[in-house]
């Protein structure tokens, strides 16, 4: 075997080697973990006022057809990384917490789940669990709760994976 | 009464002794043509040394061996420790040879993996259609609802909390 090792047969050895280990690396990652790009958008929905954020532009017919709001802010915008199965927790605002966990991805389809929580004390107080199919890249809506005590401002959750 | 080998003994004699300065060409002939006709005048030149100048030791004294020792000893200090062989050099490059491909093979293994990320397309803030909804699950006494839109097939999830006296959707 040692003279096989040897002399000029050896970098076509480590070669070969490492295209095996990069091929089982790259079937298991179709079977068990596909990385997926996730992104959560935070959106404080309001009826005090009639302000657009710009980024939402695109879908503000869609969110004033469905909504009884007047105006919508974008509070934040995070995106992440992760692997099929494999939860991602996106802080959004004033506690809240989307952890999003890619489930399947099919064609143009994914599917996942989203669990909304939000802090309360030292804990995450379980708010919403869904597990929703929708096209790839593309946004689905959940909301619905109360950002704060002070206004009637309600918080919408966009969600995507690709 | 002197005869012509006389002189050219006497020449002789001033050779043997390392006087070659003091003869002249025609003497040199002579001396030359003298030696070639007799053997026994050959034979007295063939174990003559001549005798080093001493001038010339004056100026450049033989080095001893003192210090031909003190040469060496420079010679070994001033020299690398430990020379590499040939061998291992060659074993050196065999062993480059191997890990320099496998680096190579590590790294497209990276430009593969990281290649996709930077060939994905930004996120444009597009409705989904076709939203199924597999699974909901509320807490507390909370309540929710799924509003599909007719047109796409897109769909919201709507909560009501526990105190809501009227929901905004």
């Amino acid at each position: 075997m040692s003279a096989i090792v040897t002399g000029r047969s050896a970098p076509i050895l480590a070669a070969v080697v490492c295209a095996v280990f990069a091929n089982a690396l790259a079937a298991g990652d179709d079977k068990q973990g596909q990385s997926y790009d996730v992104s959560a958008w935070a959106i404080r929905a309001s009826k005090s006022n009639n302000e657009v954020s710009l980024k939402l532009k695109p879908i503000v017919k869609d969110l004033k057809k469905r909504f009884n709001y007047t105006g919508f802010k974008l509070e934040r915008k995070k995106q992440g990384k992760t692997s099929e199965g494999k939860a991602l927790s996106i802080d959004l605002t004033a506690g809240f917490k989307a952890k999003v966990t890619p489930l399947e991805r099919k064609g143009s389809r994914v599917k996942l789940k989203i669990e909304v929580t939000k802090r309360e004390g030292k804990q995450d107080k379980p708010l919403l669990n869904t597990t929703v199919g929708l096209d790839r890249g593309k946004f689905h809506l959940q909301g619905g709760w109360k950002i704060d005590s002070k206004s009637a401002d309600v918080l919408i959750i966009a969600v995507s994976a690709r | 009464m002197t005869t012509p080998n006389d002189n050219l003994d006497h020449l002789l004699d001033r050779v043997v002794a390392g006087r070659l300065d003091e003869l002249t060409p025609e003497q040199i002939d002579a001396l030359e043509g003298h030696l070639s006709a007799t053997p026994a005048a050959e034979r007295r030149l063939a174990d003559v040394v001549p005798e080093a100048d001493p001038r010339l030791s004056a100026i450049a004294p033989v080095p001893t061996n003192a210090d031909w020792d003190k040469v060496w000893q420079r010679v070994d200090s001033a020299a690398p420790t430990r020379v590499p062989t040939a061998r291992a050099i060659g074993r050196t490059i065999r062993l480059w040879q191997p890990l320099a491909a496998a680096a190579a093979c590590l790294l497209l293994m990276v430009l593969w993996r990281v290649a996709p990320l930077r060939t994905q397309p930004p996120w444009e803030l597009q409705l989904s259609g076709d939203v199924v909804v597999h699974e909901l699950e509320i807490f507390g006494g909370d309540s929710a609802f799924v509003a599909y839109s007719d047109d796409d097939g897109s769909a919201v999830i709507w909560v009501f909390e526990e105190d809501e006296s009227q929901g905004g959707a």
